[in-house]
Formats: C-alpha cells, sequence, structure tokens
C-alpha cells in the first residue's frame, strides 16, 4: 500500500513539475538558428576601360554613351549578375578609393580632381545610384531570384578639372547576401 | 498490477512532458551544397539569427566558405554594417565591430577546397544596443582581377531578450 501512495505521489509530482521545465532553456539561454542556404554569385563581365576622358565628361558602359576602349558595341547592360545561389539575394554595390598612383583622385561629385561612378539598372536611362567610396554600400538589385540573372551600367563622372594626367583605376565590388 | 499500471502512467508522463524534436528541414533548403555549386565559390549560411541575446553574452556560430575556382585563392572576412537591413533591424551601432571575432580573416584554401570559419559576437555587459539589430560578415576572393569583383555576405541578426 504504502509503496502504491509512493508511486502515485511521484506521478502527482510530474504532473505539477513538469519534465519539460527542467528540460526547457533557462531564460538567459541565447538562442542561434541558421537556415543551409548557399550565397554566390557570378559576373560575366569583369573589365571597362573608359579611355581617355574629357573635363566633366559623363562616359558610361551602355550604347548610348562614349564607349571605352573596353566596350563592345551593342552591348546595354555591360554588367551581367548571375544568382547562382540557392535562395533570393540581395545585390549591394561599392567602389575602392582611386588610386593613381602618385596623384589619386578624390572620391566624390565632378570637381576639381574629383570624380565618381554612378550605376544604373535600366540601361542607362536614370544614373540615380551614386556608387559609394568603401565606407558603406547600397543597394543595386533588391530580391534578385535564384537562377536568374539581372544586368547593371556604370557611368564615369569626370573632374572639372585635371591637376595631373596619371591614369586612375579603382575597384567596384558587387555584394551579395540573402534577401 | 499495480505497479505496471504506475509504470505506465510514469512512462507517459516523461514522454508527454519531454520536448518535440523539431521538424526537418524543407526539401528546398538543402543541408549539403547542390553539385552544381562544386565549382563556384560560395559561402553558408546566407543567414545567422541570434536570439535572446544580452549585454555580456556571447554567441558564435561556423561560416562555410568554399573555394570554386582551380586554383588556390585567399579570402578575405571581414565585419561589415549595411543600411540595406532586414525588416525591423536597424545597423549595428558603430562600437559592434569590436565585439566581433573572426577566427580566420584571412583563409587560404586550395582548389574546391570547404573551410569553416568560426565567427563569434561578444557583447560587453555595459553595452547599450537597439532591440534588433545587423551586420554582416563579407567574404571575398582577394586574388581576383579586373575592375568589377564579387563579395558574398552572410548576414548576421541579432535580437535582444
Amino acid at each position: 500500500m504504502k509503496k502504491t501512495l509512493l508511486a502515485i505521489l511521484l506521478a502527482v509530482a510530474l504532473i505539477v513539475i513538469p519534465v519539460g521545465s527542467a528540460l526547457a532553456l533557462p531564460s538567459d539561454t541565447v538562442t542561434i538558428t541558421a537556415t543551409p542556404t548557399y550565397i554566390s554569385i557570378d559576373v560575366t563581365q569583369t573589365d571597362f576601360d573608359f579611355g581617355v576622358v574629357a573635363v566633366s565628361s559623363f562616359n558610361d558602359t551602355t550604347t548610348s554613351g562614349p564607349k571605352g576602349v573596353g566596350g563592345t558595341a551593342g552591348a546595354d547592360d555591360y554588367f551581367d549578375i548571375v544568382n547562382t545561389s540557392t535562395i533570393d539575394i540581395d545585390i549591394e554595390i561599392y567602389s575602392d578609393s582611386w588610386d593613381g598612383g602618385a596623384n589619386d583622385w578624390t572620391w566624390g561629385a565632378s570637381d576639381a580632381d574629383t570624380g565618381q561612378l554612378n550605376a544604373s539598372t535600366d540601361q542607362g536611362s536614370t544614373w540615380s545610384i551614386n556608387v559609394p567610396n568603401s565606407a558603406s554600400n547600397v543597394l543595386l538589385f533588391d530580391g534578385l531570384v535564384a537562377l536568374t540573372d539581372d544586368s547593371f551600367d556604370l557611368q564615369l563622372e569626370a573632374p572639372s578639372s585635371f591637376s595631373y594626367g596619371n591614369a586612375q583605376q579603382t575597384i567596384v565590388t558587387v555584394s551579395a547576401t540573402a534577401d | 498490477m499495480k505497479w505496471l499500471v504506475v509504470l505506465i502512467v510514469v512512462a507517459g508522463l516523461l514522454l508527454a512532458g519531454c520536448p518535440q524534436t523539431s521538424a526537418p528541414p524543407a526539401a528546398e533548403t538543402p543541408t549539403t551544397p547542390p553539385p552544381e555549386l562544386y565549382d563556384k565559390t560560395w559561402i553558408s549560411p546566407g543567414k545567422v539569427e541570434i536570439g535572446n541575446f544580452y549585454p555580456g553574452a556571447r554567441a558564435e556560430y561556423t561560416l562555410s566558405i568554399h573555394n570554386g575556382s582551380d586554383e588556390p585563392a585567399e579570402f578575405s572576412v571581414s565585419y561589415r554594417v549595411t543600411e540595406n537591413t532586414a525588416d525591423g533591424y536597424e545597423p549595428a551601432p558603430a562600437m559592434a565591430q569590436a565585439w566581433v571575432i573572426i577566427a580566420d580573416p584571412a583563409p587560404v584554401l586550395a582548389a574546391k577546397e570547404t573551410r569553416d570559419v568560426l565567427i563569434a559576437v561578444e557583447i560587453p555587459g555595459d553595452a547599450e544596443v537597439p532591440p534588433k539589430w545587423e551586420f554582416q560578415i563579407a567574404v571575398k576572393d582577394v586574388t581576383q582581377t579586373g575592375m568589377v569583383q564579387t563579395e558574398l555576405a552572410c548576414r548576421w541578426l541579432v535580437e535582444m531578450k
């Protein structure tokens, strides 16, 4: 009889203090969740040479602008990004500083020895994306569907005056993140 | 007989009290990379979500990096803040960069090698942070050449308790 009573008391105790609560996470336990997705992109064109540019000129990679020596006549949407990820992604863009050897341009809207790159996702109809210089990045494509592609062009906004004739170069980075 | 009944009751209560196992991952989120990604450079996961975080706490997760090229490549693994945050999240506060630890910020991967890099975030006990904030871990193959180069970034979404 005592054993039965003890067993019943144990059963009641288990109801009052559920096992789940003993196994539950403490209130200060940090949770970490990650879905096994894979982020990957390809860019089909990686180079463009604007050639010799005039002061205060706008040169771009579309057929509508003056074509640089690296351009291909008739090639709208010069740079193509292919989303080879397993999920939809966002594409952001940013640039390094100008590298002119001993004399670098300053990055910014056209001014003395100052120039920048702008980007277009509509074949040059608008150049509303000012490519930022390293410190931050801006959105180029929002929600590029997995296994699809989209394209963009770049425009060089040349300085209003040149103090030196060094060739300038920079690196533009397109960054893929989960949408 | 009574003991048998009691044992069944106790066993039932134990089973009922155990936490349920989570559902298996959906079919469209493979746990291994698709074969077609073998020749591509990729990172995984694309998003890490930290919940119930608080000043003084630490969280860590490994980021897998795959070198899809036929040559060895050095990668840079770096902290990044973006304005393009997930819905409801703010960019990480300025001091957050000091809270993020990247175990190997410059791994060199052999051709087709996949390597895990441990990422940890550790908030000081006196830190003041937004309720929901985001930073990114950006991975770039620094052996790339050309004017336009690619980078892959993992979102870290942090929700404070």
